[in-house]
């Protein structure tokens, strides 16, 4: 984990604050407290992503905080490339990650799973395994979505794969 | 903790606020150098000094107008990179565009921008300035505001009557460049509205009143009503440039001659004149009768007689003066026109003859015989024709009174007449217009003339030491030292006489000492000279047979080591010395003088002692000469050089030279000439000598040893040259014998004939006895022998020549006898003497 996540990353994160609620979607009272916590997390990392001009993403939660689903960008060679991402809150939630998809990019890159899921089980979810539950949904995008982006558009653009929304 | 809705809600707007936007350097220059790829930007877009960052040229020019607002309408473009932060060269293209739309608002000068601001802004400050002192200079202004003077005068002459407000003498008051021209026109402008009384003249740089010109008018005008004539340079005197143009201007009725205008009542007067001398017939009478054709020439003579008179007439004694130095003595009109007339006058006449052509050449003839001491009048001239042919005397002669004109002797001198007087003038010319050149030349050669024998006379002095120092002159038997020995040797010893025992320190340097030695020594041959002839008989080379007896005696004198032969030999060197380059060099110098002091009346320049004026001394020289007068005519005309081939000059000329000479420098020269025939040596003949080219001016240098060696191989040269075509022995024998000495010891004299068997003596006894020359060689006692053979063959065959024997035949077998050897040995002296190889 160490040398797979730079030190601007882990300063970025560390600002993130953790999560205290061990909840997940099955604990009904809990749950709500947890998505509260989820939801501060959020905007605490987009605050600071804005104000360091890093914003790259956004993110709304769906059905009670059951499943989520928004946009994020990356800017390769002064060219922007979006994507529309969703995911849904596991069961086990937060003792399992949650797996982000990328529903337009499936089958254009290897590092994904079917369905369009981003691949993060080598370097993400042992991560997340040994910060669960004090990671949330901000430090998944943090973690895993974000270097996901980082290594796979560039790719991506050389191989002719995506194309910038103008 | 908030509620879940809230969060939701606070969640959605900080997703919707703006990110900070937050560019690295890097990011920016690639946005930049992206829009300019895509040609978005374009090229207008300009980096800034620090590189980091771009302007526009639009903002640029809107800077470099804030730049010059700020600065106060002044602005230097090389100020403006470090003002707006951008590169020179674009500042001045933004400068030029800002020029270019101002609208002439904006002036680009000496690397400026200036705005029409500042310049109303700089009038104004003039304005105050001009109206506190009432003139400013502009150049000053110029300095001051660090602009040229021609923006400058622009600038403030656009605004005169504007921001510079009118004064009564604005533009005057505006001086510097431009102010001459400005006051020329204030002065004109006053002159044509009648303010000022007078013009400017030389460019407008002078002003000359009305009130001078009037009066320069009158005077030119008042003299020639006067006078009948104006000279040239009296008008020119009278301030008239241009004298001539002028003169013909003023007086169109005159006759404009070479140096004067003549009105036509001179000219009238000058005919009345003629018409009567013609009817009294007497020329001596009425000389200006013999300007048979009238005319210029005549005017122009009759005024030199008029002139003559006038004692005022400045200008026409300038003319006479320029003539002959004739017409300015006289203050009678008579005896003005005796001098004046003799001399100016003919010289006056002949240039007026030249201005009015050929046809008036013969009043000119008839004016120059007119007056003065009359040399070449018709009565003279026929006079002089029946006194070399008598015969003539009656011919022809028609009438019985003997004033009749016709005779033979009468047309004949008619006849010559013209031939004459152009002979007359021509030496009358020569005498007056000698030339400054050719008096230098003279002087020059008289000059090295005189440095060659003084330079001889030099080494002789060194020469004679040779005897008076020598040992064996000295007479050790009586126990005494020869002066000059013992002056030779510093000053330990030496005394009045060379009898008396050398126990008197001399105190002064060696050559004073051997000076008193010389003097010692001459004064005992001067006693000695008494018992015994002189070798006055014996002068030059040629040995006269009286004195073959003393010389023999005098050999023989030698021979026994004599003192007294010594001082003898001694003297006779010094002697011969004085008599040949001694007398030289007193010649050289007289003749110097001659020509410096011009003894003769030839030269323009005043003499010191002369008292009569140059006029006289013009007319006397020109008598003089007319008249073939011998007596000071040597040095005048073109007889300079010849003085100085001439030969040496008498006693008599010699006494009217030191009469005519400054006291001082005829003093000088007296004890020079006294020094060569009476100094008993030649040191003190050089000091005279020296001293009295000193006080003539001329300064002669003594010869060092370099010099010396120079001179005496001359000396040699000149020797060897008159030996080479010399046949007589004993001719040939003068000059061998010093031509040995000269090899033998280094040194040069000028050997009498009674003193040749000394100076052989010593060229036998080999190198300089003083030891400061090595000898140049020596003779072997051979060739001595045969030379001395040769000398006693010479005094021999002398002694028979001159009647020695009583004239029997054996002794004319022995003359021949000795003539024939002597021929037969005289290849072989000159072979010694250094000629065709020794």
């Amino acid at each position: 984990m160490a040398e797979t996540i730079d030190k601007n990353t882990k300063e970025r994160v560390g600002k993130i604050p953790l999560l205290t609620v061990n909840a997940g979607p099955r604990d009904k009272e809990k749950w709500e407290d947890r998505l509260k916590e989820e939801l501060m997390a959020l905007i605490n990392y987009i605050r600071q992503n804005k104000e360091a001009d890093m914003d790259w993403f956004t993110i709304e939660p769906k059905n009670n905080g059951l499943s989520w689903q928004g946009k994020c960008w990356y800017i390769h060679n002064l060219v922007k490339y979006e994507f529309d991402f969703r995911f849904d809150t596991p069961a086990t939630y937060p003792a399992a990650a949650p797996e982000i998809e990328l529903p337009e990019l499936e089958g254009k890159t290897a590092k994904m799973y079917r369905g369009g899921k981003i691949c993060l089980t080598i370097h993400f979810k042992p991560l997340w395994i040994r910060n669960s539950p004090r990671f949330g949904i901000a430090h998944a995008l943090c973690l895993g979505l974000a270097p996901w982006l980082a290594a796979e558009v560039p790719y991506l653009v050389e191989e002719g794969a995506i194309t910038p929304k103008v | 903790m908030m509620d879940l809705n809230e969060l939701l809600s606070q969640l959605q707007s900080t997703q919707q606020t703006e990110a900070t936007s937050r560019l690295s350097e890097r990011n920016v220059i690639d946005l930049v150098n992206k829009l300019k790829q895509l040609g978005i930007l374009g090229d207008e877009l300009l980096y800034t000094i620090n590189g980091k960052e771009y302007i526009t040229t639009d903002q640029l020019k809107k800077e470099v107008s804030l730049a010059l607002k700020q600065s106060g309408g002044r602005l230097a473009l090389v100020e403006l990179p470090a003002l707006v932060g951008c590169d020179l060269l674009h500042c001045e293209r933004q400068a030029a565009a800002v020029v270019a739309e101002g609208g002439g608002e904006v002036l680009e000068a000496q690397g400026e921008l200036i705005t029409v601001q500042y310049f109303d802004a700089i009038a104004g400050e003039i304005n105050d300035l001009l109206q506190e002192a009432g003139q400013v200079s502009l150049s000053d202004l110029a300095v001051q505001y660090a602009l040229n003077t021609e923006l400058m005068a622009s600038m403030l002459h656009s605004r005169m009557g504007g921001a510079i407000q009118e004064l009564g003498l604005e533009s005057a008051a505006l001086g510097g460049s431009g102010g001459g021209s400005v006051v020329a026109s204030i002065v004109d402008e006053l002159v044509r509205e009648g303010a000022l009384a007078g013009s400017l003249k030389g460019g407008g740089v002078n002003w000359v009143p009305a009130v001078y010109s009037t009066a320069q008018r009158n005077a030119v005008r008042s003299f020639y009503e006067q006078n009948g004539w104006v000279g040239y340079d009296t008008a020119k005197r009278m301030g008239i440039p241009n004298a001539s143009s002028y003169l013909r201007t003023a007086f169109p009725d005159g006759i404009p001659l070479e140096t004067a205008l003549v009105g036509p009542s001179l000219l009238s007067q000058v005919r009345e004149t003629s018409s009567a001398a013609a009817s009294t017939s007497s020329p001596a009478a009425h000389p200006a009768a013999n300007n048979s054709k009238g005319g210029p020439a005549g005017a122009a003579a009759e005024k030199g007689q008029q002139a003559g008179g006038s004692s005022d007439d400045e200008d026409w004694a300038a003319n006479a003066k320029r003539g002959g130095k004739g017409g300015k003595g006289g203050k009678s009109g008579g005896k003005a026109g005796k001098k004046g007339g003799g001399a100016g006058g003919a010289k006056a006449g002949k240039g007026a003859a030249a201005a009015s052509g050929p046809g008036s050449g013969a009043g000119s003839k008839g004016h120059s015989i007119h007056g003065g001491p009359l040399p070449l009048t018709m009565a003279d001239l026929e006079a002089q024709v029946l006194e070399l042919r008598p015969d003539l005397e009656g011919v022809g002669t028609t009438g019985s009174t003997s004033g009749e004109a016709g005779g033979a002797a009468q047309a004949l001198a008619a006849l010559l007449l013209p031939a004459a007087v152009a002979a007359y003038e021509a030496t009358l010319s020569a005498a007056f217009t000698t030339s400054v050149e050719e008096k230098r030349r003279a002087k020059e050669a008289l000059a090295q003339a005189l440095d060659a024998a003084y330079q001889r006379l030099c080494l002789y002095a060194v020469g004679v030491e040779e005897f008076a120092l020598a040992p064996a002159e000295s007479s050790p038997a009586d126990g005494t030292v020869p002066a000059p020995a013992a002056a030779s040797k510093g000053g330990g010893q030496g005394g009045e006489d060379g009898d008396e025992p050398a126990t008197k320190p001399a105190k002064g340097s060696g050559k004073k000492a051997a000076a008193a030695a010389e003097r010692a020594a001459a004064a005992k041959e001067r006693r000695a000279d008494k018992a015994q002839p002189t070798d006055a008989q014996t002068e030059g080379s040629s040995i006269q047979p009286g004195t073959q007896q003393q010389q023999h005696q005098q050999q023989l004198q030698q021979k026994g080591g004599g003192d007294k032969a010594a001082e003898t030999v001694y003297a006779a060197l010094v002697r011969q010395a004085l008599r040949t380059s001694g007398a030289e060099a007193v010649d050289a110098l007289c003749k110097w003088a001659q020509v410096e002091h011009d003894v003769g009346a030839m030269s323009d320049t005043p003499t010191h002692n002369q008292n009569t004026t140059n006029s006289n001394r013009a007319a006397n020289s020109a008598a003089a000469t007319a008249q073939g007068s011998s007596s000071g005519g040597r040095s005048s005309g073109g007889q300079v050089m010849d003085l100085v081939k001439s030969p040496p000059l008498s006693p008599a000329e010699r006494g009217a030279l030191l009469r005519s000479l400054p006291s001082d420098a005829a003093a000088a020269l007296a004890a020079a000439l006294e020094a060569m025939a009476s100094a008993s040596t030649i040191r003190d003949a050089l000091e005279a000598l020296s001293h009295a080219a000193e006080v003539l001016g001329l300064r002669l240098k003594a010869v060092d040893k370099k010099q010396e060696r120079a001179v005496l191989a001359q000396l040699r040269a000149e020797l060897l040259g008159a030996l080479s075509s010399e046949h007589d022995p004993a001719a040939a024998l003068a000059l061998v014998v010093p031509l040995l000495f000269m090899r033998v010891t280094g040194k040069a004299v000028a050997v009498p004939g009674k003193a040749l068997a000394a100076v052989l003596a010593r060229c036998g006894s080999g190198s300089s006895n003083s030891g400061t020359r090595a000898s140049a060689g020596s003779l072997s006692p051979e060739a001595l022998s045969s030379v001395e053979a040769f000398h006693t063959q010479v005094v021999e065959h002398l002694v028979l020549m001159g009647g020695g024997g009583r004239g029997s035949t054996d002794e004319s077998r022995r003359q021949a006898s000795l003539a024939e050897s002597l021929a037969q040995q005289l290849p072989a002296m000159k072979c010694l003497a250094g000629l065709g190889g020794e």
